[in-house]
């Protein structure tokens, strides 16, 4: 076959019905937004690569991990041995799929106070995050920003997922998750449950179908919420009505737009904890190591330094955010952060 | 009597309320469906079951 009959990059989506050259063309303008590069935001994002939408942001603070590998299927062994930055690890590999996408990695949690830069300029949001607490973040800001956003949720076999789409009878995700107060240990995490990956690429699968109908102004976007088990067999749907004592549909919001100050937060599925800065700022790296290196070994890139002393491992980043390595009391972490970084 | 607990034939007490079910398998944060329709939490905790009740019961699913 010659050059000039080829077919297109993207020959198979513009043949279907539902996408066309014009949709094509849509995607390829788009931006969306990822939250967490987890089993299913690499799934996704690998997903959307192919399928050309134009701009692609990456947002994870945290770093590739040997025990992750079996479901966060574009890191390899290397990036774990390296532990790499898990958004620059993607990104490297997302350019060599498509070169044609511009990847935007930003090493930061989602919070309060980012989520206006983070969500603004982009079309849609994918919910690829392990936590309620941001996922009501996302909800919140999505809602003030009138953002589309598509939650999923993944828990050993079964799996969830639900566009939320803005507007005046739309319900949002407070609505659908009521007020029921979060007990931490009452509700069944991957950690606890276990999950596969197969559960995984299911939820991004269903994500990414409903992104590509929202960046192509399809009007075959899912109103109900899709909920499957992969082993007992089951694929139901739920329909999700809005609440009207719903506070996020009135305006009113518990995370968007709060400043977190220095917190705390436990690391799924590792036994580390995070620590994030009230203020997050730019780390001279060179200057830390040389304090450091009396104490233990150190060792920095670009993104990210590492401390070990043989007691304590930090791994620090460039904004003053560290994981503070098999240390899962918050107190300890607070101490080792205060002692080696300064809080 | 038995039901049908999320397609698996499943013991329970005689006069089992909705409540007592969600309780008896420590159902957080649920979306339920008793004999194909969907109910809210609230008004399924009200309803006694019966023998052959098809109860079909989804955590929502947290997990990344
Ligand atoms: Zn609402």
């Amino acid at each position: 076959m010659t050059k000039t009959n080829q077919p297109s990059r993207y020959g198979r989506q513009e043949i279907f019905y539902g996408i066309g050259t014009e949709g094509q063309e849509k995607i390829r303008k788009s931006r969306v937004a990822i939250v967490e590069m987890s089993a299913i935001g690499t799934a996704v994002a690998n997903n959307l690569a192919r399928a050309g939408v134009g701009f692609i942001r990456l947002i994870d603070g945290d770093y590739v991990d040997i025990s992750e590998l079996q479901r966060q299927s574009l890191f390899t062994e290397e990036d774990a041995r390296e532990e790499r930055v898990k958004a620059v690890a993607l990104k490297k590999y997302l350019q060599k799929v498509n070169s044609e996408v511009e990847i935007e990695e930003r090493i930061t949690a989602l919070d309060g106070s980012n989520a206006d830069s983070l969500f603004e300029d982009v079309d849609v949001v994918i919910d690829a995050t392990d936590s309620f607490e941001t996922r009501m973040l996302i909800n919140e800001a999505c809602h003030a920003l009138k953002k589309p956003w598509i939650y999923g949720g993944a828990l050993a076999a079964s799996g969830m997922v639900k566009a939320f789409i803005p507007g005046e009878n739309e319900p949002c995700f407070r609505c659908f998750i009521g007020d029921e107060e979060y007990v931490p240990g009452e509700t069944p995490t991957c950690a606890t449950e276990g999950v596969l990956c197969s559960t995984t690429s299911m939820i991004a699968s269903l994500q990414c179908a409903e992104a590509l109908k929202i960046l192509t102004g399809s009007k075959s976007i899912r109103k109900d919420l899709i909920s499957f088990d992969l082993w007992d067999n089951s694929f139901d749907s739920f329909v999700i009505d809005k609440d009207p004592d719903c506070p996020v549909c009135r305006g009113e919001y518990s995370y968007y737009g709060k400043a977190a100050g220095a917190h705390t937060v436990s690391m799924c599925g590792k036994d580390s904890m995070q620590i994030i800065p009230k203020t997050e700022g730019e780390v001279d790296f060179e200057r830390y190591a040389k304090i450091l290196e009396h104490q233990g070994k150190v060792k920095y890139t670009q993104y990210t330094l590492d401390f070990d002393d043989g007691d304590v491992q930090i791994k620090l980043f460039k904004t003053g955010r560290a994981i503070i390595k098999h240390v899962t009391d918050e107190k300890r972490a607070r101490a080792v952060y205060a002692e080696y970084i300064g809080l | 009597m038995k039901v049908l607990h999320n397609g698996e034939e499943t013991e329970i007490p005689e006069g089992m309320t909705g409540i007592e079910f969600l309780r008896q398998f420590q159902y957080r944060r649920s979306m339920i469906k008793l004999n194909g329709e969907q109910m809210q939490t609230m008004t399924f905790s009200k309803v006694v079951l019966k023998d052959g009740d098809d109860i079909v019961v989804k955590r929502i699913s947290g997990g990344g």
